[in-house]
């Protein structure tokens, strides 16, 4: 328990805070005499090389650094920085090991002006000093020695770190995120006091601390003190200038503790209404001393639970003040004070509590960044998530126990990061993947890592999620971060793993054998090697009809290790329950977690364990509307769990070699296109900008509950230190336009529309997978993901189906059944299969479908052509069109459309439907179109749209506007145009709509909740019987727009939003508009508030 | 009294079922096809529906033909004449619904003539089907070998091919590794180990899958292989431009250490072949690795212990089949000296 930490330094107050600012000055004189200065390198011109205070001896400038004119006080030392290609010593170092290795406490202070490469590229880490070498955690003693301390880079901020050697472990203290912008002098200090307690200080300012019980001095080792770089091995040199660097033993007095108030640590920011009020001050008596009569006052008010009549050193005492949330939103504040004795004498700290009041959200529907990105672009492209790490965790898995991570040095920094987003409305989802953290962590322990049945490792890259260790340790990883962050209602989300499954293997460890023979009730098949499953022809005695007895002991045992055994899926659940319980405290429900890719796996129910949602990532080429067929596999796999559903997420990256072959690329720049001119190696490119659009109204056709991208770095320019390149810079204007025009305003309705029940289904059948080795796994470039598009170019709706899906729901809802690789059937799958023939089914297989069925039309499998997407494109719609065909007299499908590059797809509520549009023509442009991989450029098309419904009326919900339509023997008919990879969403309703209403009260009151009701009314004179998008502008008597003013609604017709004027708002005239997005109605109602 | 009641309750169904029939009769003249079809498949709920069956095979629609064809096959050998007489439908569809099911219903029994006149079929499926039916039965007997040897040179579909490549594969070892002897109760150790070179092998593609004949012996220790492409192994031979899926062959003589002066076994130890892998050594068949697709991750040893020649040259041949994607000896080989 060495490295518990007690306590973070915060943006504190203390009582004597300005001391260290007021050191912030060029030594001098005095300064530099005093005896406990070791030395001070001020780099003048002419002795750079000296120390001003005349105690150490030369130092030795490395490499190619060199000292400048330029620096804080006229001398600095300039280093240029490192990288795998320039791994060379820079900085200045002295020679001697023994010299400033202190044997007491110790302080060092400096001045770093950091330079454009540090600034603003790359992430890594700087060293500005280093007598350690061992930056992590090693448990040799020469891991151990002495004192370092490094900037990290990461998303456009910088910690810093610094660390100390105890011999037998170290420890890391690293400060919450800061700016550090190119060309600006910036102050830090490092000091240790040789008893417990280290701090970091930037300009004056405690950045850090953290006391470690039970420790003394650091150990004295043997490297030499470097400064600018890393003493050895790899070099991290500091890409800026240094200037005067002081070393003083003991530690300059302005560094030593302090009793710090805080009085905006934890949460400051709060939805109007939470029921969560808190706001917390804190008193941390960081000296070495007892502190007394300890008062802690806010608003002038002196709680009896905020007196202490001792807090001894290192301990801290807090008030929870509960704040008054009814407010109007806006930010507050109000004065604290704290009161104690320290040495006899009265000390008071004052401070001013902050906080804000923001308006409580819409519901809306997620666009998440499978990323890390700053606010204010995810803002303006209209996301409303990204992806965040916090907290680590292995300190539970060492002592087993959950671990209190509000009691980490980097708890503050997450505390600032969530409070900006709730102020800024960027949600943040946790990215979690205990799994492979695991798995890092521990490369050597055979017991984490799966090995085959001759006990040699399986897959040292996966690790064993089966080993009952992990499935405890993934609850408590969950449950630690939720206890801690949970507070926070921006932080709703988490991602549990992510692609762990790819490099499952099997496994056979006695735990694992165990599980499996108790599970299958027999020894695990010899037969079973590799996780792909048992080729059938490798069987000597495989029936002929490839019809296997349900209990079939192979099927048997891939079931258990595809469901459970690999151990991916209960470790999920874990980590996933363990998130949930940790939230318990908060009584929150909103919660929601999720896994992906889930379905790059075999076809079977229980990918992503108990998560709330399953996800899954698809590049969008060679044709976006295969997104549709993963997400219909999502579903397909979401049906194995009650209540859990489904997002969706599009590559906004593609992959050079799938699109626009490096190797390709002219070898005479002057025929390369711009980007290749630009970044001639770029590996990921920009999905093209009609690609995104398709891939989008592909995901929303489907009832998916919320969207995801990936690859912020090939969607916006100048992000660096990964391999997404921005190659296409039109693509993020149109996600940015699709997500304003398409998503917030029709959000709230596509969450509460379901699915089309269709009656055409496409078997992806887990038997065939692992006795043919077939099967999309999800990467959608299979024959059966060629087989879903020809189904949705010929205008059918199919809906992906497992054996399981068949076993719990029979056949009864279909009229087709769509068999690809479908070779190998259950008996009672066949039977099924047989008894919906029986009834008049019909069957599209290819020519693999098992022998004991005779179809009713084979589609030979299809194999495309590498560098012809025209051409495979135009081969699969002529399948398409022979289909529909054949099918023509026999099936009559809800909707056609007059060319197959109008691809339809239905959703529907009650009585209304909801008919999607997506314009696939498409051809070669000059993007990536030379390689002739991918059509990418969208073209204009027009054509027309036939829904099957005797009556109707449409409108258009992209425009809000009501379009003519004709009704024929087939149905209702809408001419249609669409520009380039656009879509349209038709609703279609019963009735027409005749006005909106607004229900508002006569008067209200302010403080006092009270009801409006809008509601959408149909030509009947009822509400509509349809989900109708509603915008709402709320504003008070001085025209300011108010809470739940946005994108909502009108379930059946209806909406009821409950509102609350705050006591402190504006009495008088508020109004109320509302606009029905359908056919553009409006209504507006006023509101008188007393 | 009893006896009559029953006799003109049967008489009643029965005019039920002639009723019935009658009414799917004049269904199956109906224009719409679906009606068409779905007298048949009501019919067939109903009882006997042979006739229709036999009036609906004539139907202008496929899919109502397929349907009745479908219906026939659900009577089993009670419709095998009718069966036989559909091998030669003009729908491929139909001949291979049929010839599918006269395999299952006869298994070995099935008429071979049938089989053979069916590999010649326009209709790749068709042959894939009887392709299957000749290998199935095991051992293959002299007259089935006959008929598949006849059949791969003329044939162009690779899965046919290598579906009666495999079955008339002529080579066979038992592969029994030092670990495995149920002799040998120690501890398997290695106690050294000789990486194949990467560089330096030659390589042959076989799309015909005909390097094994005896005319060829790609495998033979002194085959002149000078005009084969140079390949380098530990990585797919996509990257050295073999844009190809399919049988390929790789060769290299590698130099062996001195004799150990204690060992117990030696084995070629491969990491992993994309996907299946046949190994001669010294012109001397050593075994196989071929668990099909799901083989291509999997490390595997053969045993060389009787083949090698310590200290001096030798040849070693692999055949490689890769059915999809990347390809080849994409990792490292190495000699195990096992202790």
């Amino acid at each position: 328990m060495k490295n518990t930490l007690i306590t973070v330094a915060l943006s504190l107050l203390t009582a004597a805070s300005l001391t260290a600012q007021e050191q912030l000055v060029e030594y001098t004189g005095d300064a530099l005499k005093a005896p406990n200065v070791m030395a001070c390198w001020q780099f003048k011109p002419g002795s750079e090389l000296k120390d001003s205070a005349g105690r150490a001896p030369d130092l030795k400038l490395q490499g190619k650094s060199s000292f400048v004119k330029d620096g804080k006080f006229g001398g600095a030392l300039k280093c240029l920085g490192s990288g795998p290609t320039d791994d060379k010593l820079q900085g200045v170092q002295i020679m001697n090991p023994k010299l400033f290795a202190p044997k007491t406490s110790f302080s060092i202070d400096m001045w770093i002006n950091p330079d454009e490469i540090a600034a603003t590229t790359g992430t890594g880490s700087y060293f500005l000093i280093d007598k350690k070498l061992y930056f992590y955690a090693r448990e040799f003693e020469k891991a151990n020695w002495d004192y370092g301390a490094w900037l990290t880079r990461r998303q456009n901020k910088f910690t810093v770190t610094f660390s100390l050697g105890f011999k037998d472990h170290s420890t890391f203290l690293t400060s919450r995120p800061f700016d550090l912008p190119a060309g600006e002098w910036h102050h830090f200090a490092f000091a240790y006091d040789a008893q417990g307690s280290a701090r970091i200080f930037m300009d004056g300012e405690a950045l850090a601390t953290a006391y470690y019980p039970d420790h003394g001095p650091v150990a004295n080792g043997t490297y030499i003190l470097t400064i600018g770089d890393r003493v050895g091995s790899t070099h991290n040199s500091f890409p800026g200038l240094i200037s005067q660097v002081r070393f003083c033993s003991p530690q300059a007095d302005e560094y030593k503790g302090k009793p710090l108030f805080t009085t905006n640590s934890g949460r400051t920011v709060f939805y109007r209404f939470e029921k969560d009020n808190i706001i917390t001050l804190k008193l941390f008596n960081d000296t070495t001393e007892d502190l007394t009569d300890i008062q802690i006052e806010y608003n002038g008010l002196a709680l009896p639970e905020a007196s202490v009549a001792l807090l001894k050193s290192h301990e801290s005492c807090e008030v929870k003040v509960p704040l008054d949330l009814t407010l109007k939103p806006g930010s507050y504040s109000f004065p604290a004070k704290a009161l104690y004795i320290q040495n006899g004498k009265p000390v008071e700290i004052k401070g001013i509590c902050e906080y804000d009041l923001i308006p409580r959200e819409n519901i809306f529907m997620p666009v998440v960044m499978w990323g890390t990105a700053d606010s204010e672009p995810l803002k303006k492209i209209g996301f409303t998530h990204d992806l965040r790490g916090m907290g680590n965790c292995r300190a539970s898995w060492e002592s087993e126990e959950i671990v209190d991570l509000t009691k980490t040095n980097s708890v503050q920094g997450t505390y600032d990061l969530l409070n900006k987003r709730m102020k800024e409305g960027i949600h943040v989802c946790l990215t979690t993947r205990p799994g492979p953290n695991l798995s890092r962590m521990f490369l050597d322990d055979l017991s984490l890592h799966r090995i085959n049945r001759n006990g040699k490792p399986a897959n040292t890259d996966n690790l064993d999620a089966c080993n009952p260790k992990v499935l405890a340790y993934g609850y408590r990883f969950g449950k630690s971060i939720t206890q801690a962050f949970g507070r926070f209602p921006i932080f709703d989300a988490a991602l549990i793993h992510s692609e762990v499954r790819d490099n499952t293997a099997l496994s056979f460890h006695d735990f694992e054998v165990e599980a499996a023979e108790k599970a299958i009730g027999a020894k695990i098949p010899e037969q079973a090697i590799s996780k792909g499953g048992v080729p059938y022809t490798v069987l000597p005695a495989f029936p002929p009809s490839h019809i296997i007895p349900n209990d079939d002991l192979i099927l048997k045992y891939y079931s258990w290790f595809w469901k459970d055994g690999d151990g991916w899926n209960p470790l999920h659940s874990a980590v996933n329950h363990g998130l949930k319980d940790g939230l318990k405290p908060t009584g929150r429900t909103d919660f929601w977690t999720f896994f992906d890719p889930a379905v790059r796996v075999p076809s079977l129910w229980g990918s992503g364990g108990d998560v709330d949602y399953l996800s899954q990532w698809t590049y969008s080429y060679p044709d976006a509307i295969k997104i549709g067929q993963a997400t219909d596999e999502l579903f397909a796999m979401a049906e194995g769990r009650p209540n859990q559903k489904v997002m969706k997420m599009t590559q906004i990256i593609w992959y050079r070699s799938g699109t626009a072959p490096i190797e390709k690329m002219p070898a005479d720049e002057s025929k390369r296109v711009q980007w290749e001119r630009d970044i001639p190696d770029a590996k990921f490119i920009t999905i093209a900008p009609d690609h995104l659009s398709i891939a989008l109204w592909s995901m929303i056709a489907r009832p998916v509950k919320g969207i995801m991208y990936h690859g912020w770095g090939s969607l916006m320019p100048n992000i660096g230190g990964t391999s997404y390149k921005h190659t296409n810079d039109a693509t993020k204007y149109r996600l940015a336009k699709l997500v304003h025009e398409v998503i917030q305003p029709l959000g709230p309705m596509l969450l509460n529309v379901p699915d089309h029940k269709t009656d055409v289904a496409i078997l992806e059948s887990f038997a065939s997978q692992m006795y043919m080795q077939c099967g999309s796994s999800g990467w959608s470039n299979s024959w059966e993901a060629d087989m879903h598009l020809i189904l949705q170019w010929a205008g059918y709706q199919p809906r992906v189906i497992y054996d399981e899906t068949i076993r719990k729901n029979g056949l009864g809802d279909y009229k087709v059944l769509v068999m690809p690789n479908c070779g190998v059937l259950t008996q009672d799958v066949y039977d099924e299969i047989k008894a919906f023939q029986a009834r008049g089914g019909i069957i599209v297989s290819d020519e693999r479908l098992c022998p004991a069925l005779v179809p009713d039309v084979i589609i030979p499998i299809f194999k495309r052509e590498p560098e012809q997407a025209k051409e495979n494109k135009e081969a699969l719609q002529a399948i398409s069109k022979k289909l529909r065909e054949q099918l023509a007299p026999f099936y009559h499908a809800p909707f056609k459309t007059s060319n197959e590059d109008l691809v339809a797809r239905l959703r529907k509520f009650n009585s209304t439907d909801y008919l999607f549009v997506i314009n696939d023509k498409r051809t070669y442009g000059n993007y990536v179109g030379q390689y002739r991989k991918v059509m990418e450029d969208g073209l204009p098309n027009e054509g027309t749209v036939t829904l099957a419904r005797k009556q109707g009326v449409v409108y258009d919900l992209t425009t809000s506007k009501q379009v003519n339509a004709t009704i024929g023997n087939d149905g209702i008919s809408i001419e249609t145009a669409l520009g380039p990879g656009d879509g349209k969403l038709y609703l279609v309703t019963a009735s027409p709509i005749a006005k909106v209403t607004a229900k508002v009260p006569q008067k209200a009151s302010r403080g006092t909740d009270f009801n409006v009701t809008l509601n959408v009314v149909g030509g009947n004179g009822r509400n509509m019987d349809a989900v109708i998008p509603l915008a709402v502008t709320i504003k008070d008597p001085s025209g300011n727009v108010a809470e739940f003013s946005g994108y909502h609604a009108a379930v059946n017709g209806k909406l009821t939003l409950t509102l609350n004027v705050a006591p402190n708002d504006m009495s008088g005239i508020w109004t109320l508009e509302a606009k029905e997005l359908a056919s553009g109605l409006t209504t507006l109602a006023q509101i008188p508030v007393f | 009294m009893q006896k009559s009641l029953i006799h003109s309750g049967l008489c009643l169904l029965s005019c039920g079922a002639i009723a019935l029939a009658g009414c799917a009769t004049a269904k199956l003249k109906s224009p719409d096809p679906a009606i068409r079809r779905n007298a048949l498949i009501e019919a067939a709920k109903k009882g006997d529906n042979t006739n229709l069956l036999h009036k609906a095979l004539e139907d202008e629609n496929d899919l109502v033909r397929r349907t009745a064809v479908r219906l026939l096959v659900d009577k089993g050998l009670d419709a095998e004449e009718e069966l036989i007489g559909l091998l030669d439908d003009r729908d491929p569809l139909i001949r291979r619904s049929v010839l599918n099911t006269l395999c299952l219903l006869k298994g070995k029994e099935l008429s071979l003539n049938i089989l053979e006149t069916a590999l010649h079929d326009e209709d790749p499926s068709v042959r894939l089907q009887a392709m299957s039916a000749l290998v199935a039965v095991k051992p293959i007997d002299a007259r089935r070998t006959q008929i598949i040897q006849a059949h791969i040179p003329k044939e162009k579909n690779q899965a046919i091919i290598s579906l009666g490549s495999s079955a008339l594969w002529p080579f066979h070892r038992d592969v029994v590794l030092l670990k495995d002897r149920p002799d040998w109760d120690h501890e398997v150790r290695v106690v050294s180990e000789f990486p194949l070179p990467k560089e330096g092998w030659k390589f042959k593609t076989d799309p015909k899958g005909e390097g094994h004949f005896p005319k060829f012996k790609w495998y033979a220790a002194n085959l002149n292989d000078q005009d084969w492409k140079p390949i380098e192994i530990e990585k797919i031979w996509e990257t050295d431009d073999f844009k190809y899926d399919g049988i390929a062959w790789y060769r290299r003589t590698i130099k062996a250490p001195a004799k150990p002066e204690k060992f117990n076994a030696a084995e070629l130890h491969f990491d992993s072949v994309d996907e299946c892998a046949w190994v001669w050594l010294n012109g001397i068949y050593v075994g196989e690795h071929n668990l099909g697709t799901v083989g291509w991750t999997i490390p595997f040893n053969l045993d060389v212990t009787k083949e090698i020649k310590w200290g001096e040259d030798n040849q070693i041949t692999i055949r490689v089949l890769d059915t999809s994607g990347a390809g080849g000896i994409y990792k490292p080989v190495t000699l195990q000296i096992l202790e």
